[in-house]
C-alpha cells in the first residue's frame, strides 16, 4: 500500500506530508514521488512524517539517498517528526538526525529553511 | 399344330370304327387314332391316354354315350368330346350338349362338317392346354418370385437387426462417459453384429508426435467376458498395432490363430479420427466365414466410425475437463493464510457430472490488520467460468487491499465484471479485534454462523448477483461474532442437491454444522460434506471456507507468511495485538515490532529461490522477557559494503538479545526484550 502523499508549496518550497506506514513494500514508491519533486529545482524540500504510523530503515535509506543528492545540488532537506512520535527513535537510532536536521512543526521547518538561504 | 395329337374314336358299330380312323388317317394324316367299341373299353383307354378330342357314338349297348360323356367330364374335363346322334335324334344331341358335350353329329355324318368340327375341337383343346400351360408357368413364376421374395425379406429382416444393433450401440457409444465404456459397447455391437465368437475394440493411447519406434499403450475391451480373460494382451496389442497400418478392413487368417483356437475367419477394422488420426481397431474372429462378409465389414465400418468420433469426443472432454479442473484449481488459493486468533479452512470438491463450474473462495489478510473473506460462483462451467472467476478473484484481491468498504470493492468488482457475465458473491471484512463482520451478498448463499455453544444462524440480507446492472450500489450488513462463533461460507452445490428444496438443504447445512459445533473446523467441514452430500457425489461443484473467531493465545504467537514484502503489515498489526493482549506498554510494543519487522524484512530480501518461499514468527512470553523468533528458507547475505545496514542497527538497538544464525536451510534470528508490563512498570 502506498502512503498517501499530498504536496503543498510553502513559498517556493515543496511540503511533501506523508501518512500511513513506509516499510519495504512502499519504500521504493516513495523515493520515486519524492525525487520527482525535485524535477524544478527548489530550494529545498521538507518532508513531513508527522503522519507516519511506522517508519523502518529502509524508509532511512530513502532519505539518506534523498539527502545526498540534494547536498550535491545544494538544496535542503528538513525532515518533521514531531517529539511524540514514535518514529522519531528509529531515526535516531539509524543516526539519520544527525544527517538530515530535524524540526518538531512545518512551521518551525520552514522557518529553519529561511534562515539557511 | 400338335403332331402326335391323339384322338378316340367310341362305337359299336364295327363299320364305322373302321370308317371313321380312315378318314381321318386321309384328312388328317399326323393325327394318331385310337378306337374303341365300348363305354368301358373307352374309359380303360382314356384313363391311361390323355386324349386331345373323343367321338363317342352315344347309342351304344351297356353304358350308352351320354353316360360315358359323364365319366369323360369326371375324369378328362378339359378333353372335347363330340358325339354321333341318329338322324332327327335332337333331344339327345341337345342333352348330349347340356352333359358337356362340345359338339353333335348326326347320322349319316356329313364328312366335312365331322372334319370341320373336330378340328376345332383339337383347336380349343390346344388353346385350353396352352392356356393351362401359361397358367402353370406364371404359377411356377410366382412360386419363385414369392420365394425371392422370402429369401430378400430374410436378409433385409437380418439388416435391419444389424442396422438396430448399430443404432443401439450408437446411443450406448455416444452416451458413454469414459474410453471404457466406449470400448466395451463397441466390442458388444461388433461380436453381435457379426455374430462372432468373440470381438475386441482397442484405443491407442499414443501421444501425437511420439516416434514410430515408441510402443503403444492400448486400453481394450473384449467380449464375451470369459472369452476375453483368456485373451493375452502381448498378442492383442500386437494384431491392433498391426492395424495401423491400414486404412480399411482386413482379413488375416493369421490372425485367426493368433486371436484364438478354433477361429478360422477374423475381421479388423480400424478406426480413424476425422482428423484422419489413428484411434483404435475393431477386431472379430468367427468360426467360420460369413456369407455377408461384405455388408459386415460396411457395418463393421459404421460402428468404427461412430467409436472414433464418440472417443474423439470422449478424449476431448476429459482433455477440457482436466484443463478446467487445473486452471481452477491453480487459481484458488493454496493455502490460506494464518491469521493469529482466527482459524480458517476450505474445501472444493469438483462436481461428479456436469464439468468444472466456477465455484471460487478468498480468504485475505488486509492491511488494516482486518482479514477479507470471499465466496463466489460464475455462471457457466468448463474453461470460460474457471478463466472468469480467476478474473473476479484477482480484482476482488486488488481492490480489496486499497482498503475500500465491502459495498465500495463490490461496486468496482460489479463495473470489472466482462459482459455477459453473471457471478454471484459474498464479500466479508472480518475485525478479529472487534468480531465484527461487515459484508455485502450479492445473490449468493446466505452465511451461516454456529455458535460456540452451538446455535446455527444465517446472515440476512442481499443484492443483485455481479454483471446484472452495470451501476448498482449495494447495500452492507454488519454483524458481531460471539469469540469461538464459526463463520460458513459455500456454494449451491452443497445445498441444491437433486430431490430436495434449497430451504431443505440450507435446514440440513444448518442442523449438520450445529451438531458439530464443538470440533475442530477441520472436522466441521468434514462433517458438514459427508452429510449433507449424504456420501453421494456431489452433481455441482461445492465450495466451502470457514472461519473460527478465537480469543488470542497470550502465552504464545505463532505466524508464517508468504516471503513477499506485503506480509510485514500483517506481522506488525498482529503483533501489536498480541503484545497489546499480552499487557505490553505501547513503546515497548513498538520497539519489539519495529525490532521483528526489520528481521521480517531481511528475511523477505534474502528468500530468493523458492518462489512459495515463507517466513515465520514466533514469539513468546517467558518470565519478564518477549522472545521474537524469525526463521527464513533463505541464505543470509553480508549487506553490501556501501550500504549500511541499519536493520541490524536497528534490532541490536531496540532489543537485549540479538542472535542471528545461518545455515544451509534458512537464517533464524533470535531476539530477547525484557518488558515491564503495566503492573510492576
Amino acid at each position: 500500500m502506498i502512503p498517501a502523499i499530498r504536496i503543498q508549496d510553502h513559498e517556493g518550497v515543496p511540503v511533501a506530508s506523508l501518512e500511513g506506514e513506509v516499510d519495504i513494500a512502499n519504500a521504493s514508491d516513495v523515493r520515486d514521488q519524492l525525487l520527482a519533486l525535485l524535477s524544478h529545482r527548489p530550494l529545498g524540500l521538507i518532508v513531513d512524517l508527522s503522519g507516519v504510523t511506522f517508519f523502518d530503515s529502509r524508509g532511512v535509506h530513502v532519505m539518506l539517498e534523498l539527502a545526498e543528492r540534494m547536498h550535491a545540488r545544494n538544496q535542503q532537506l528538513r525532515l518533521v517528526v514531531p517529539d511524540t512520535n514514535m518514529i522519531k527513535r528509529v531515526l535516531q537510532l539509524t543516526h539519520l538526525d544527525s544527517i538530515v536536521p530535524l524540526d518538531a512543526s512545518v512551521e518551525d521547518a520552514a522557518a529553519q529553511m529561511e534562515l539557511q538561504r | 399344330m400338335t403332331p402326335d395329337a391323339r384322338i378316340l374314336i367310341v362305337d359299336d358299330d364295327q363299320a364305322l370304327l373302321q370308317a371313321l380312323p380312315e378318314t381321318l388317317r386321309l384328312r388328317m394324316p399326323d393325327k394318331v387314332v385310337d378306337t374303341a367299341d365300348s363305354a368301358a373299353a373307352a374309359l380303360d383307354l382314356i384313363r391311361s391316354v390323355d386324349y386331345d378330342a373323343i367321338v363317342s357314338d352315344i347309342k351304344m349297348p351297356g353304358d350308352d354315350g351320354l353316360t360315358l360323356l359323364g365319366r369323360i367330364r369326371e375324369i378328362r374335363p378339359d378333353t372335347p368330346t363330340l358325339v354321333i346322334t341318329g338322324h332327327g335324334e335332337h333331344d339327345l344331341a341337345i342333352q348330349s350338349l347340356r352333359g358337356g358335350a362340345f359338339d353333335y353329329i348326326q347320322k349319316p355324318i356329313d364328312r366335312e362338317y365331322f372334319i370341320a368340327s373336330l378340328d376345332r375341337a383339337l383347336q380349343v383343346r390346344r388353346l385350353r392346354r396352352q392356356v393351362v400351360q401359361q397358367q402353370q408357368a406364371l404359377e411356377r413364376h410366382a412360386l419363385a418370385l414369392e420365394q425371392r421374395v422370402e429369401a430378400r425379406t430374410q436378409e433385409l429382416r437380418q439388416t435391419a437387426g444389424r442396422l438396430r444393433i448399430l443404432a443401439e450401440s450408437s446411443a450406448a457409444i455416444h452416451s458413454a462417459r469414459d474410453v471404457g465404456q466406449i470400448l466395451q459397447s463397441v466390442a458388444g455391437a461388433a461380436r453381435r453384429l457379426s455374430d462372432a465368437t468373440l470381438a475386441v475394440a482397442g484405443c491407442s493411447q499414443q501421444r501425437q508426435g511420439s516416434g514410430a519406434a515408441a510402443s503403444t499403450a492400448w486400453q481394450t475391451a473384449a467380449t464375451p467376458p470369459d472369452v476375453a480373460r483368456l485373451l493375452d494382451d502381448e498378442r492383442i496389442a500386437h494384431l491392433l498395432t498391426a492395424s495401423t497400418s491400414r486404412a480399411g478392413a482386413s482379413h488375416e487368417p493369421e490372425s485367426a490363430q493368433a486371436l484364438g483356437p478354433g477361429l478360422s475367419w477374423t475381421l479388423t477394422v480400424p478406426m480413424w479420427s476425422r482428423d484422419g488420426d489413428f484411434r483404435g481397431a475393431i477386431i472379430v474372429g468367427r468360426r467360420h466365414p460369413p456369407r455377408w462378409a461384405k455388408d459386415l465389414e460396411i457395418q463393421v465400418g459404421a460402428l468404427a466410425r461412430q467409436a472414433a468420433v464418440a472417443l474423439e469426443n470422449t478424449l476431448l472432454y476429459h482433455r477440457e475437463r482436466e484443463i478446467a479442473e487445473t486452471l481452477q484449481r491453480s487459481l484458488l488459493p493454496g493455502e490460506l493464510p494464518e491469521i493469529p486468533g482466527l482459524v480458517l479452512d476450505a474445501r472444493y470438491l469438483p462436481g461428479g457430472r456436469e464439468g468444472i463450474g466456477g465455484d471460487w473462495y478468498d480468504a485475505f489478510p488486509l492491511p488494516s490488520g482486518h482479514v477479507g473473506l470471499a465466496m463466489g460462483d460464475v455462471a457457466g462451467r468448463g474453461v470460460w467460468a474457471a478463466a472468469i472467476m480467476g478474473q473476479l478473484r484477482n480484482a476482488l484481491r486488488a481492490f480489496a487491499l486499497e482498503g475500500d468498504p465491502p459495498a465500495v470493492v463490490a461496486s468496482r468488482l460489479n463495473r470489472f465484471t466482462p459482459p455477459g457475465t453473471m457471478a454471484t458473491l459474498l464479500y466479508m471484512v472480518f475485525d478479529p479485534e472487534t468480531m465484527e463482520a461487515r459484508y455485502v451478498n450479492l445473490g449468493h448463499l446466505p452465511p451461516l454462523i454456529v455458535s460456540p455453544h452451538g446455535a446455527s444462524s444465517f446472515l440476512e440480507g442481499g443484492g443483485l448477483p455481479l454483471g446484472v446492472r452495470r451501476w448498482s450500489s449495494y447495500q452492507e450488513q454488519t454483524a458481531v461474532l460471539v469469540p469461538g462463533s464459526t463463520l460458513v461460507l459455500y456454494t449451491d452445490g452443497l445445498v441444491e442437491t437433486r430431490g430436495s428444496s434449497i430451504d431443505e438443504g440450507l435446514n440440513r447445512l444448518a442442523q449438520t454444522a450445529a451438531g458439530k459445533f464443538s470440533g475442530s473446523i477441520a472436522g466441521l467441514m468434514d462433517h458438514v460434506l459427508a452429510q449433507v452430500l449424504r456420501g453421494a457425489n456431489a452433481e455441482d461443484d461445492v465450495a466451502i471456507l470457514a472461519m473460527r473467531a478465537l480469543p488470542m493465545d497470550v502465552g504464545r504467537l505463532a505466524i508464517r507468511l508468504p516471503a513477499i514484502p506485503s506480509s510485514l503489515s500483517q506481522l506488525r498489526q498482529t503483533l501489536r495485538l498480541w503484545l497489546a493482549a499480552a499487557g505490553i506498554r505501547d513503546d515497548i510494543v513498538y520497539e519489539i515490532v519495529t525490532a521483528s519487522n526489520e528481521a521480517g524484512a531481511n528475511a523477505i530480501e534474502h528468500a530468493y529461490g523458492p518462489e512459495d518461499a515463507t517466513v515465520s514468527f514466533e514469539a513468546g512470553l517467558v518470565d519478564d522477557r518477549v522472545v521474537v523468533t524469525v526463521r527464513d528458507t533463505g541464505r543470509w547475505r553480508e549487506p553490501h559494503p556501501l550500504r549500511r545496514s541499519f536493520g541490524i542497527t536497528v534490532m541490536r538497538a531496540l532489543m537485549d538479545v540479538v542472535n542471528l544464525k545461518s545455515g544451509p536451510e534458512g537464517t533464524t534470528v533470535e531476539m530477547e526484550r525484557r518488558v515491564p508490563t503495566r503492573g510492576n512498570s
